[in-house]
């Protein structure tokens, strides 16, 4: 209950001085060489590193005891007017669209915001967290260009730091045996467009040599290939983890995380979007023009059609790999009524309702 | 850059990246513990390389048998399923 009472407080304390601007260092989750400020080996107790606290419910414009409906419809009318294919500053749109992104992807889970606003709750120092309580690596890694934030990564990913622990892992360093590297698993997002088309992204890596405590950048090309679905694992040969005594390097493994779509959703290679139809469309039937990730496709809403009804539109969907198949585009009817009517309409609507045999209620 | 998606390798290449011999591949095959991609015969894939690192680092590194690996790489799996649905 204490937690409640405080929160409009810590809603603000949140916020450091102009912390969410843009030129942030801190908060330029797109940029492909971040800079961060520490990197460190616990193993070597070094001070922790830092990450800026990031405001979701600033983010999205919503209050911290938003309902999930709510936080829904803000992020879809956000990530609509941000999103890169319609803004006209594509770079600025396209960062804030990340931004956006990932404040739903926390917020609009409940298991997450939980976490998220403990984490909040039990934030103390200015702008600094202690790092989350996982068992210490022989290396830290830091990615950047993969579409999340250090404190996302940090708090909400759980995959940039899971890298399976190299051969010399727990073995004396320094001999003359050969040892591969570790494998390194990370996150990245990536826009439908981006699955639709295919991409090449830039990707950072930073990591401190356990030996040396000094911190590597390597920055590389990282292939999107048209059509990778949701969860698929990107490997990139060579750049997780040093070998050791001259021995080859691990891999990266970059786990595909589809962004949020103000439209759009997956399963899969299948691509869904909800439709909202009238009520006469939905009983009459009618001729519709919907979106889909590549055009517009005409659609014929068959005459009695109910409310959740899907219709699918063959090979409309994600690319399947380099077959040309394609997976389905799966329209979900959903019936909207008006919220106002005028005399007319509702003279109208009382003449249906004298005519009419329908009953919703079948008992 | 990574290499082309939906990389396939052959048994004998896939053997040569993963610095493990043939016949060890085909053990854990018979095994369960790796699946060749369907439709392909003997042919692997970018996941199943990821696997195969997991079970040599657990036999190797970590002394399990294969037993243990097996339960060690189901439990990932789930671990993989629940953080994906999260």
């Amino acid at each position: 209950m204490r937690q409640k009472e405080e929160q409009p407080h810590r809603g603000r304390d949140f916020r450091r001085p102009g912390g969410f601007a843009n030129g942030n260092p801190a908060l330029d989750i797109g940029a492909p060489h971040r800079q961060i400020s520490s990197v460190f080996n616990r193993e070597r107790a070094r001070p922790p590193m830092s990450v800026e606290f990031k405001d979701y419910y600033a983010i999205l414009g919503v209050p911290r005891d938003a309902s999930a409906e709510d936080i829904k419809k803000a992020f879809r009318k956000l990530a609509r007017k941000h999103h890169p294919d319609v803004a006209r500053d594509k770079k600025a749109a396209e960062e804030k669209f990340k931004e956006i992104n990932e404040a739903n992807e926390v917020l609009g889970d409940p298991v997450k915001r939980a976490k998220y606003d403990r984490l909040g709750a039990d934030w103390q120092h200015e702008g600094e967290f202690p790092p989350p309580g996982r068992g210490a690596a022989a290396h830290e890694f830091n990615f950047g260009g993969t579409g999340f934030s250090d404190f996302f990564e940090q708090y909400f990913s759980g995959a940039s730091r899971y890298g399976f622990p190299g051969e010399a892992h727990g073995r004396p360093r320094g001999g003359t045996q050969r040892f591969r590297g570790g494998d390194v698993e990370g996150d990245i997002l990536v826009t439908l467009e981006e699955a639709m088309h295919g991409s090449v992204r830039s990707i950072s890596l930073q990591m401190a040599d356990p030996q040396t405590g000094r911190a590597e950048t390597h920055t590389f090309q990282v292939r999107i290939p048209p059509g990778v679905t949701n969860g698929k694992r990107i490997r990139v040969p060579g750049q997780g983890e040093p070998g050791s005594g001259g021995g080859e390097a691990g891999d990266l493994y970059l786990r595909v995380r589809h962004a949020a779509h103000p439209d759009f959703s997956t399963q899969g290679a299948d691509v869904f979007h909800e439709l909202d139809i009238a009520p006469w469309e939905a009983v009459l039937g009618a001729d519709v023009s919907v979106p889909t990730l590549d055009g517009t496709v005409k659609l014929r809403i068959p005459p009695g059609s109910e409310n959740g009804q899907q219709l699918r539109v063959r090979g409309r969907g994600l690319p399947k790999g380099k077959s040309g198949e394609r997976g389905d585009f799966h329209v979900i009817l959903t019936v909207q009524t008006p919220a106002h009517s005028t005399d007319e309409e509702r003279t109208l609507w009382e003449k249906l309702r004298a005519v009419s045999r329908f009953t919703p209620r079948s008992a | 850059m990574n290499p082309d998606d939906d990389a396939a390798y052959s048994l004998e290449v896939f053997a040569r990246i993963s610095g493990v011999e043939t016949e060890t591949i085909l053990h854990y095959q018979e095994l369960g513990l790796l699946r060749p991609l369907p439709d392909s015969g003997d042919h692997f894939d970018d996941e199943a390389l990821r696997t195969l690192r997991r079970i040599e680092h657990l036999r190797d590194t970590c002394g399990v048998n294969e037993t243990g690996i097996r339960l060690i790489l189901d439990l990932l799996d789930e671990l993989d399923r629940l953080r994906a649905a999260q």
